[in-house]
C-alpha cells in the first residue's frame, strides 16, 4: 500500500479530520510518521481521528496517535478518536483511550458534532 | 449458533493437536503483517473468534516487532510455533538474537507505561499489551539447547484472556554449571552429565559468577581448589546473590579429607565427591539432589499458597445496612487472587471486591500485598462521606505512585449499600454486576459502570451508577474468575441470564446456591481453569 493510501486528512472549518486505512503497526507507522506531518496545519488546534477503516492497530500506531495527542494540546486543542471496530477498539480500550484522559466517540458524528457545537 | 465456549471447546476437540509453524530467517517490519495474518488464517480456520485471534495477532506482532528493534545482536532465525490442543493454545517464539537481560524490570516499566496516559509516552506499550492479554506470559532467555531465547504464551480453552498465573516450568534439561580449572576433567565430567542436563563449563569460578546473574543454574558442581577464587570463595559469593544460598551445590576434589573439614561442612553445600568419581556416581548424586531440592520448594510453596489462602478468604458481614449479603467463593491452587473489604458506618456500608491478577510472580502473594495495602486506604480513606467512587479513585491514585503496586494488575467493584434502598456501585475494571429485579419476572440486566483498572489513568475519576431497589431486588456481583465460567469470550452472559430467570422470586442466599451449581457443572468442562472465583449477591430487605 502506498502511504498517501494510509491516510486522508481533510481539513474542516473547526477541526482536522484524519482518517486511516488498513494497518496501523510498525512498518506503517515508519512511513506515515513524517507525511501526516506535512499534511496538517502546524497551528491546527482540534483534531478527529476516524478508525472505521482501520483493521489492525499494535502498539507503534498507539504511540503514534499520542504524538498527534501532543501536537493537539500543544496549540491548546483537543484529539477526539473515534469509531473504531474489533482489534482497534479493544487496542484503544487497554491503553485507556476510551474516554477517560483521550476522548474516544463510538462514531465519527458525535466526534465532529462536538467540535461544530463549540464552535457555535 | 453455540454460546462462545461451546463453540471454543468443539473447535478444539475438532482439530486436537493442530499446530502451526513458521520460520523466518529474514525479518523486518514489512514481513510482520503477512506473518501475522497467516496466523490469523490458521486460528479463524479452527474456529477461534476474531476478538481471539486479533489478540493474538497483536502479541505475535508485538514479540517480532520487539526483535526487529531492540536486541544489540539482531536474529538470524525466528521460529514460530502455534499448538491448539485440549489444554488450550501455546504460542512459543523462539529466536537466537541477544536476550533480553531483566525479564521482569521490563514488565515492570512496560505495566507503567501502559498506564500513564498522563506523561504521553510515545513507544513502549507492546510488553504492557502482551502481558495484559493473555492467561500466561512468560520469557525463557537461552533456554534451550540452542541456547534460543523463548517467548511463550499460553491460555487455556476457559480462559482466553484473563489473568495471569505463574508459568509452569518449562520442559527442559535441567541446567548445571561445572566449574574446574582442569580442561580435562572439566570436559570428561560435562561428557558424564551431558546426556541428562544442560551442562554449561567454566575454567574459573568468576566466569561462573559472572553469568550467574543473567542465568539461574539448578545445580553447581564446583572444585574446591582453583588459582583466583577457590570453590570455597564461589559458594560465599553465591550467598549473596539472589537465590544463591539455596541452589545445590557440591564440591568435587581430589582432597578426600576436605569433606570433613570443619571448614567445608560450615560454609553450606549439599554434597561432597572425591575424584575421580564415575559417571553413575556423579548422575545419581545430581539427580539425588535435584528430586530433593525440587520437593523442599513444592513444599514450601504449598505452605505458602495454604497460608495466604487462608488470610485472603473473601468474606462479608451478612445484614449491613438492611440488606443480606450471601459470599460464596472457590480458591484455586494458583492464579490470580479475590479478596473483599468493607467498613460499616452509620450513614452506609461499603463494601468493596478486588482481583489480583499476577505476571510471572506468585499472584497470591501480590493478592495478600494488595489486600493489606487496600486495608490501610481504607482507613485512611473510608468514612461516613466516602462514595463507591470516591474510594476507587483514591485507590488509583495512590496505585499510580506506587512502584511496588504497579507491577499488577488488579480489578475492583467497590459498592455503597444504604438503608433506604439505594446502591452505589463503581468499577475499575471489574466485569459488571447484574441487577435481578424481584418484579421483572425473571430479566436480568447488566449494570453500566465501567471505569479504567486503578493506576491506568493517574488524576481520572471514577463515576458510580446509583440505583434505588425494591424489597426482594437482587444485585449480583462477581470476579472474573466467576464470570468468566459463563462468559469466556466477554461479550454475552446468556448461561448466566438463563439460571438467573428462574430465581427472580428466591431469597438472595437460595439464588447464591443456585447459581454456584451451575457455575460447579459449567467449570468442571474446563477442568484447567485457574483462578480463584469469586460471588457476592446482595439483596435488599433479604432475610437469611
Amino acid at each position: 500500500m502506498n502511504v498517501n493510501q494510509m491516510f486522508e486528512v481533510r481539513q474542516m472549518p473547526q477541526y482536522t479530520l484524519i482518517r486511516f486505512y488498513g494497518f496501523i503497526d510498525a512498518s506503517t507507522v515508519s512511513q506515515m510518521r513524517p507525511v501526516l506531518q506535512k499534511h496538517i496545519p502546524e497551528d491546527s488546534r482540534h483534531i478527529v481521528v476516524d478508525l472505521r477503516e482501520v483493521g489492525f492497530l499494535d502498539s507503534h500506531g498507539v504511540g503514534f496517535f499520542v504524538s498527534l495527542l501532543k501536537m493537539a494540546h500543544k496549540n491548546n486543542g483537543r484529539i477526539v478518536f473515534a469509531a473504531a471496530k474489533g482489534q482497534p477498539s479493544s487496542v484503544l480500550q487497554m491503553v485507556g483511550f476510551n474516554g477517560g484522559l483521550v476522548s474516544y466517540c463510538q462514531s465519527i458524528e458525535e466526534a465532529c458534532a462536538g467540535f461544530e457545537k463549540q464552535a457555535v | 449458533m453455540l454460546p462462545a465456549a461451546e463453540k471454543h471447546a468443539s473447535a478444539i476437540a475438532a482439530a486436537p493437536h493442530a499446530v502451526w509453524s513458521r520460520c523466518a530467517t529474514v525479518l523486518t517490519y514489512d514481513h510482520i503483517p503477512a506473518i501475522r495474518q497467516e496466523m490469523a488464517d490458521f486460528l479463524q480456520t479452527h474456529g477461534y473468534t476474531p476478538a481471539y485471534t486479533g489478540k493474538l495477532a497483536l502479541s505475535l506482532t508485538e514479540i517480532l516487532t520487539n526483535l526487529v528493534k531492540h536486541p544489540a545482536q539482531k536474529p538470524l532465525q525466528v521460529d514460530m510455533t502455534l499448538e491448539i490442543s485440549p489444554d488450550g493454545i501455546v504460542l512459543d517464539v523462539a529466536d537466537d538474537a541477544s536476550p533480553f537481560a531483566t525479564f521482569d524490570a521490563k514488565c515492570k516499566e512496560a505495566l507503567s507505561r501502559l498506564r500513564c496516559t498522563e506523561t504521553l509516552a510515545e513507544s513502549g506499550y507492546g510488553l504492557g499489551c502482551i502481558l495484559s492479554q493473555h492467561a500466561r506470559v512468560f520469557y525463557y532467555p537461552q533456554a534451550d539447547d540452542r541456547r534460543r531465547n523463548h517467548f511463550v504464551i499460553e491460555d487455556t480453552p476457559d480462559r482466553l484472556a484473563a489473568t495471569w498465573i505463574h508459568p509452569p516450568a518449562p520442559r527442559r534439561k535441567p541446567v548445571i554449571f561445572l566449574i574446574d580449572d582442569d580442561a580435562v576433567t572439566l570436559k570428561t565430567q560435562q561428557r558424564m552429565l551431558g546426556e541428562k542436563y544442560d551442562v554449561i563449563a567454566f575454567s574459573s569460578a568468576m566466569e561462573a559468577l559472572e553469568l550467574y546473574r543473567t542465568q539461574r543454574p539448578d545445580l553447581v558442581i564446583s572444585d574446591l581448589h582453583m588459582p583466583g577464587m577457590n570453590g570455597v570463595g564461589l559458594r560465599q559469593a553465591l550467598s549473596t546473590l539472589d537465590d544463591g544460598d539455596t541452589v545445590p551445590f557440591i564440591f568435587l576434589s581430589g582432597i578426600e579429607s576436605g569433606a570433613t573439614s570443619p571448614y567445608i561442612s560450615r560454609i553450606g553445600i549439599d554434597d561432597y565427591l572425591s575424584k575421580p568419581v564415575t559417571a553413575e556416581k556423579l548422575n545419581a548424586t545430581v539427580e539425588r539432589l535435584l528430586t530433593r531440592h525440587g520437593q523442599v520448594r513444592r513444599a514450601i510453596h504449598g505452605k505458602f499458597h495454604q497460608n495466604l489462602d487462608s488470610l485472603l478468604k473473601p468474606a462479608f458481614p451478612a445484614a449491613p445496612q438492611g440488606w443480606r449479603l450471601t459470599t460464596l467463593n472457590s480458591m484455586a491452587a494458583a492464579g490470580g487472587g479475590d479478596f473483599t473489604l468493607w467498613q460499616d458506618t452509620p450513614a452506609h456500608f461499603l463494601g468493596v471486591i478486588a482481583d489480583v491478577m499476577g505476571h510471572g510472580k506468585d499472584a497470591k502473594f501480590f493478592a495478600y500485598a494488595y489486600a493489606g495495602y487496600l486495608r490501610s486506604l481504607f482507613r485512611m480513606t473510608a468514612r461516613q462521606e466516602t462514595g463507591a467512587a470516591d474510594f476507587l479513585t483514591a485507590l488509583s491514585a495512590a496505585v499510580a505512585d506506587d512502584d511496588f503496586l504497579e507491577t499488577t494488575l488488579l480489578t475492583c467493584q467497590s459498592f455503597c449499600l444504604f438503608a433506604d434502598g439505594r446502591i452505589e456501585i463503581a468499577s475499575a475494571g471489574h466485569p459488571a454486576p447484574v441487577l435481578l429485579a424481584a418484579s421483572s419476572a425473571g430479566a436480568a440486566q447488566d449494570i453500566d459502570s465501567t471505569g479504567p483498572l486503578p493506576g491506568i489513568a493517574p488524576g481520572s475519576r471514577y463515576r458510580q451508577t446509583v440505583l434505588s431497589v425494591q424489597p426482594g431486588d437482587k444485585v449480583i456481583f462477581g470476579t472474573d474468575g466467576f464470570f468468566s465460567v459463563f462468559d469466556p469470550e466477554g461479550y454475552r452472559r446468556d448461561d448466566l441470564y438463563a439460571p438467573l430467570a428462574a430465581c427472580h422470586a428466591l431469597s438472595g442466599d437460595k439464588t447464591a446456591a443456585e447459581l454456584w451449581q451451575v457455575f460447579e457443572t459449567l467449570r468442571r468442562r474446563h477442568p484447567h481453569a485457574a483462578d480463584d472465583a469469586t460471588l457476592v449477591i446482595a439483596e435488599f430487605g433479604g432475610k437469611p
